[in-house]
């Protein structure tokens, strides 16, 4: 599988490290539960998808990557870094 | 205690004189070389007032700037592997130069480089390289962060005959060499270092 | 000449015979040959004994495909079983032999096995071999396994190597037959990148088998000119012997064979190569493989494919049989007969299950004896076919034949469509299955994808080629139109003959029959991927090639469904075997993962010493003296020389991470669990990292340089998930903080230099310019010297619980340092120590280490609660505050110490209160490191006890089964010696 680097350009999956979903945000507030929920509980949905990769072997980017968990087309990948101004 | 001898990263793997039809392996030992990684929001100053430094035009990209005294490469957003010559201050002079727009961090000692060539070289570097280094898609102004054996390296090309420059952190050069000569070796290698 | 070779015509090479031995009978064949082809050339029918009932088996295909000839090849380490003898080039010396037979093929005791035929139907290993239960270990698991598989292995490590390679393209073109040769050459023409991939050692595909032609030439002789024209072209790369082999997310796995032809492996040649191509886009065109029928004795000796029949009499020129009758529902099989005749040995007969065949195909069969209509029923022979029984019109007839040609329709092999989950469509007007929804970026062309004739191919081939080329931005010119002889494609239905006597085989690999299907209908197996576990129709080296649609034709049957409703079984990758080496590469043994050497290494291996993995790298163990006679001697007497003078030890392999920036500080605080903004410049401090769910990852030492220049240590086996782990705090979680930080690493030789004498070394070493006094480079401080021609680091940290200093300097100084401390302290007696004394040490002092930070504890287990700050967040503050993580009944870090001295402790034994059942609901922790001290004489231990540290001066016992261990200790102050830290400070 290939993911397409912004900065790299497209790199075969195994430069890559996984760590899941994108979407989750660490609460900044305090809240116990919601803590929790962050740290353990995900979303596993069939279809496009929002998932961290780190390009290890690679620029050491953290990228959010859209791909579809049926069939593993990656259609998008951008870098982490700001994605709240891209969101 | 003043003498203290400085060895290359490849030095004690044995220098090794194939028949080098195939393929030539030159360690480029002792060259000064550092990370440069730009503050928030400020890759492009950073990289203006490198490429200013330096005399030399630099992207924030994976690219490749280079010079008779320096090398600089793309090696992520808003950082830079820079290459100097034996000059011992090169890597002082970069952190004056860019206080306040990057942090300079040495690398002198962290990386081992090695420049290959020959007719054989790209049909070895298929058996390790897993990007398309076709002279159409990889060029002299390219830099590659990728791996080879499951070693991290840095990629680029120095001309387009081609030969290559590969840089990998030292502590890996006995597994690159290994790598090396059953990619290259039967298309006969020479490796030359320390 | 052989007896069964004929004297013209073929691809085989008549002036240079090659000597081969097959079950030790010397043989000769023509370079040219397969190793089937030359048994056929040689009259070799029995080939083998199948796989269940041990039945006789001769050659059924002239492909991969092949089920049943199935060899072992080489000697000694070299052998290798279950090799297709019709993939085998024939080469001088070749040397192989039938397998699955005892004592031989002719005469195998085990087929004796057919007549408990009724007990090992398939499934039968689900309903045998229960009762009684004491039998399963001692009888019934021995006797299956040896009696079990198929060929056996050598024993030896594999001789040879392996290695990979990778290559991109814009078309790549699966297979050199006619529909690949014309995708390859028109794309090629237009200057594409073009890789053409054919498992044959020759390219052709069917044009080496068949009379055919194109623009007026032989069909094999356009291959030739084709393959030679591709060979002038930079831009196309032709590997043959290269047979892809999977389909992947972007890409296709392929195995080139390098040496499996050559009499003599030449030096330094990997054995085979496997590629991963990465093709912009894809053109399949792997042809269509031809099935049998299923009828009564259809596995003897002497009945092939039809198609496979021409290829032995056109390709190789090695005939069959002499009186062979052709079986068939499609055209093509006539065109089997027409070979026979024009080989001087017409056939016997033709028997057609359709009853319209097309005028020009009847022309084909001259005047043999044809039956429309009609069926075979069953075939007669035991070690060789004698007779067929067939039935029709004219009623029943026995006609005596030594061979059979079998045409049951033809079916493209498209699993490569498959792989990623794509599904086929049934063609009624084919009677096969066709490739429908296809991956992204391939295409299929020519037989493969349902188009059987050969214009068909030419045309696809062109056709697809030049779209690809257009893709790829080199428009091609108008495509040549060949010219390809006539051919028609008819098929009628006809996948099992039912009534006959004999056992009628739907799966000749595995040895399934009709009966085997009904029985798995039966018993509710229904669905076709149940059908094929049942029963293993369709698994092993063939796959099912030629037995899946005929398989699930009968299930459909029987299950009152269409094919199109049984639906086909999901092929996965490899289509065909792959040597698990191959997918090794290069990485196997020492190198199957990069070693690491620090600077001092090679130093190191000078004083003779052992090594260990740790991670990537290789670290110095412990440094045996002359005399030694085992580890523990050695170590104790490191720990004494470092305790009593001084000792220096490579400590490089810690990951080190430079950081940067105005926000350092901030980042730092938010990443441990201590503070860090507050450290003084010049000062280092131990950090503990944790998990967001409040589990300790991590520690180390952090030292402050600069205001706005920190250096983070790691523990080696950690650095890269660290790096990481701050790479996403810095990136996904925080981008506002304006830090920097990169690996430093390998940029720095660091060694340990401890022990009383350590700061005089020290002073040595720097020379009287450097102040060295307590006063001026307290415990915990740090700063950077000159030290010859460089600048060194010095930290005064300790984990041995002695006066200590770490000592860096730019790797490429490593190695000529510690040449330097060793030349500066000999008076002092300075001695290398290693690993495992460092272990011993830091147990004596009571510092956690990786056993104890094993991702099951949090800082308050370890007695590090304290180190927890309540004034900031940080990664894991919130979980950690759990009421459970918290819990007093926790496994907390105690000492303890054997009450019987002498007795040994060891790590991995587990707590329980005196006088209690060694239970789960009893256990109270485990002990998690242990190492005899030599500053007390006695084996020690830290470990997690329940309510630890209330329990001090308890005694309680240490139970391990395992490694029959059971003591009473006594728990204790973690820290054994010099528990008020009074050695650090000097």
């Amino acid at each position: 599988m290939r993911i397409p680097c912004p900065y790299c350009g497209p790199r075969d999956s195994s430069e890559f490290a996984y760590l899941g979903d994108a979407a989750p945000r660490r609460p900044a507030d305090g809240d116990a539960a919601a803590m929790a929920t962050y740290v353990y509980l995900r979303d596993n949905p069939a279809g496009p998808m929002e998932e961290l990769w780190y390009h290890a072997y690679g620029c050491r980017a953290w990228l959010v990557v859209r791909r579809d968990t049926r069939d593993h087309a990656v259609t998008g990948a951008r870098l982490a870094a700001g994605r709240e101004a891209s969101a | 205690m003043a003498d203290l001898v400085h060895r290359g990263g490849y030095a004690g793997l044995g220098r090794r004189v194939g028949s080098g039809d195939g393929v030539v392996a030159v360690e480029q030992a002792g060259l000064a070389a550092a990370t440069v990684i730009a503050r928030r929001g400020k890759a492009e100053a950073a990289a203006a007032r490198l490429g200013g430094h330096l005399g030399l035009a630099v992207a924030d990209a994976a690219k490749r700037a280079v010079s008779p005294a320096a090398t600089v490469l793309g090696t992520g957003p808003g950082t830079w592997l820079v290459f100097g010559g034996e000059d011992p201050g090169f890597v002082a002079g970069l952190a004056a130069a860019l206080a306040g727009l990057a942090a300079v961090i040495d690398q002198s000692d962290g990386q081992a480089v090695l420049h290959l060539s020959g007719a054989r070289l790209p049909e070895a570097l298929e058996k390790g390289v897993r990007i398309d280094l076709d002279p159409a898609r990889f060029t002299p102004e390219d830099v590659a962060v990728t791996s080879i054996a499951h070693i991290g390296v840095t990629l680029w090309k120095i001309d387009a005959a081609p030969t290559f420059a590969v840089a990998l952190p030292r502590s890996y050069a006995g597994s690159f060499r290994h790598w090396l000569e059953a990619s290259a070796g039967p298309a006969g290698l020479a490796v030359v270092s320390d | 000449m052989s007896s069964h070779r004929l004297g013209t015509g073929g691809l085989v090479d008549r002036q240079t015979p090659i000597g081969f031995s097959f079950d030790g009978r010397p043989l000769t064949g023509l370079a040219g040959d397969t190793l089937a082809s030359a048994l056929v050339a040689n009259g070799i029918r029995l080939v083998g004994r199948s796989f269940k009932y041990h039945r006789p088996r001769g050659i059924v295909s002239a492909g991969p495909e092949e089920p049943n000839a199935l060899v072992e090849k080489g000697r000694g380490a070299y052998r290798e079983p279950n090799t297709r003898a019709t993939t085998v080039e024939l080469y001088p010396g070749l040397d192989v032999a039938s397998q699955n037979r005892w004592p031989s093929l002719r005469f195998d005791v085990q087929a004796i096995g057919q007549l408990a035929s009724p007990l090992l139907a398939a499934g039968f290993y689900y309903k045998t071999f229960m009762w009684p239960a004491a039998l399963w270990e001692r009888l019934y698991e021995p006797a299956i396994r040896r009696a079990a598989g198929l060929g056996s292995l050598s024993g030896a490590p594999d001789p040879d190597f392996y290695e990979k390679a990778y290559a991109f393209c814009d078309l790549l073109v699966i297979g050199a037959g006619p529909a690949g040769l014309a995708a390859a050459l028109t794309a090629g023409r237009a200057g594409a990148r073009v890789i053409l991939l054919e498992q044959d050692f020759a390219l052709g595909g069917r044009l080496l088998a068949e009379r055919c032609e194109i623009d007026g030439m032989p069909g094999a002789v356009w291959a030739r000119e084709v393959e030679a024209e591709l060979a002038t072209l930079a831009n196309v790369r032709i590997l043959s012997r290269t047979a892809a082999f999977g389909l992947y997310d972007g890409e296709v796995g392929a195995v080139e064979r390098l040496t499996d032809h050559l009499a003599v492996t030449p030096a330094c040649m990997p054995r085979q190569r496997l590629w991963t191509l990465v093709a912009a886009q894809t053109v399949l065109a792997a042809g269509a493989v031809e099935r049998p029928i299923v009828f009564g004795g259809n596995d003897r000796p002497g009945i092939m494919l039809a198609s496979a029949m021409r290829s032995y009499i056109q390709r190789f020129a090695a005939l069959p049989g002499r009186s062979v009758a052709v079986f068939t529902a499609t055209d093509d099989g006539w065109r089997t007969a027409e070979a026979f005749a024009r080989a001087g040995a017409p056939v016997a007969a033709v028997i057609d299950s359709r009853r319209d065949i097309v005028a020009s195909v009847r022309a084909l069969a001259g005047d043999v004896p044809v039956f429309l209509g009609a069926r075979v029923l069953d075939a007669i022979g035991g070690q060789s076919l004698s007779a067929i029984e067939v039935i029709g019109d004219h009623g029943r007839r026995r006609i005596a034949v030594d061979g059979l040609a079998v045409s049951g329709g033809f079916n493209p092999d498209l699993a490569m469509t498959t792989h990623l989950g794509h599904k086929p469509r049934w063609s009624e007007t084919s009677l096969a299955f066709l490739p429908d929804a296809l991956p992204a970026h391939l295409v299929v062309a020519g037989a493969a994808a349902g188009r059987f004739t050969l214009a068909e191919a030419l045309a696809d081939g062109a056709r697809l080629g030049a779209a690809a080329a257009g893709m790829a931005g080199k428009p091609a010119a108008a495509p040549p139109a060949w010219r390809a002889s006539d051919e028609t494609f008819a098929v009628g239905p006809l996948f099992h003959v039912e009534g006959g006597r004999g056992k009628a085989f739907v799966d000749l690999q595995n040895d399934v029959t009709d009966k085997d299907v009904a029985q798995s209908v039966h018993e509710g197996f229904v669905s076709v991927e149940h059908l094929k576990r049942y029963t293993t129709l369709g698994m092993a080296t063939d796959q099912g090639r030629t037995s899946n649609v005929n398989g699930l034709a009968i299930l459909a049957r029987l299950t009152g469904r269409t094919i199109p409703e049984t639906g086909s079984t999901r092929a996965r990758p490899p289509h065909g075997p792959v040597a698990i080496g191959a997918f090794a590469g290069l990485h196997t043994g020492p190198h199957f993962k990069p070693t690491r050497l620090t600077a001092g290494h090679g130093w190191a291996e000078e004083q003779g010493a052992v090594f260990v993995e740790t991670g990537q790298w290789l670290r110095a163990q412990w440094f045996p003296r002359p005399g030694e006679t085992d580890w523990l001697e050695s170590v104790t007497r490191e720990v004494q020389a470092v305790r009593s003078g001084v000792g220096i030890c490579d400590v490089s392999t810690l990951g080190k991470i430079a950081l940067a920036g105005p926000d350092v500080g901030v980042f730092l605080d938010r990443v441990y669990c201590n503070t860090f903004s507050t450290l003084p410049v010049g000062k280092a401090r131990y950090g503990l990292m944790l998990r967001e769910d409040g589990f300790v990852m991590d520690d180390g030492t952090t030292a402050r340089f600069g205001a706005e220049d920190y250096l983070l240590s790691t523990t080696t086996v950690n650095a890269g998930k660290v790096m990481q782990h701050l790479a996403f705090c810095h990136q996904v979680l925080w981008p506002e903080l304006d830090v920097q930080m990169v690996s430093v690493t390998e940029q720095w030789a660091q060694f340990a230099v401890a022990g009383p004498q350590s700061r005089a070394l020290l002073q040595q070493v720097f020379g009287s310019a450097v102040d060295l006094s307590d006063a001026a480079f307290p415990y915990l401080a740090c700063g950077a010297f000159p030290l010859g021609p460089t600048m060194a680091r010095l930290f005064r940290i300790s984990f041995s619980g002695e006066r200590a200093y770490e000592i860096a300097v730019p790797a490429g100084y490593g190695d000529a340092l510690v040449r330097a401390l060793m030349a500066g302290g000999r008076d002092l007696g300075v001695t290398p120590y290693g690993t495992e004394a460092l272990a011993v040490m830091r147990i004596e002092k009571g510092h956690v280490a990786g056993a104890e930070l094993n991702g099951q504890t949090v800082a308050r287990d370890l007695g590090l609660g304290r180190m927890m700050s309540t004034k900031k967040d940080y990664i894991g503050r919130l979980m950690a505050e759990r009421a459970a993580l918290n819990d007093p009944d926790r496994p907390t870090l105690v000492g303890l110490k054997p009450t019987v001295p002498g007795v040994r402790l060891r790590a991995g034994a587990h707590f329980l209160p005196i006088g209690a059942a060694a239970s789960a609901e009893n256990d109270q922790g485990y002990m998690t490191s242990t190492a005899f001290s030599p500053s007390l004489g006695h084996w020690i231990g830290l470990g997690l006890l329940a309510r630890g540290p209330e329990r001090i001066g308890e005694q309680i016992r240490a139970y391990d089964p395992i490694r029959g261990g059971d003591a009473v200790v006594e728990v204790v102050n973690p820290v054994f010696i010099d528990p008020e830290g009074n050695r650090v400070h000097g």
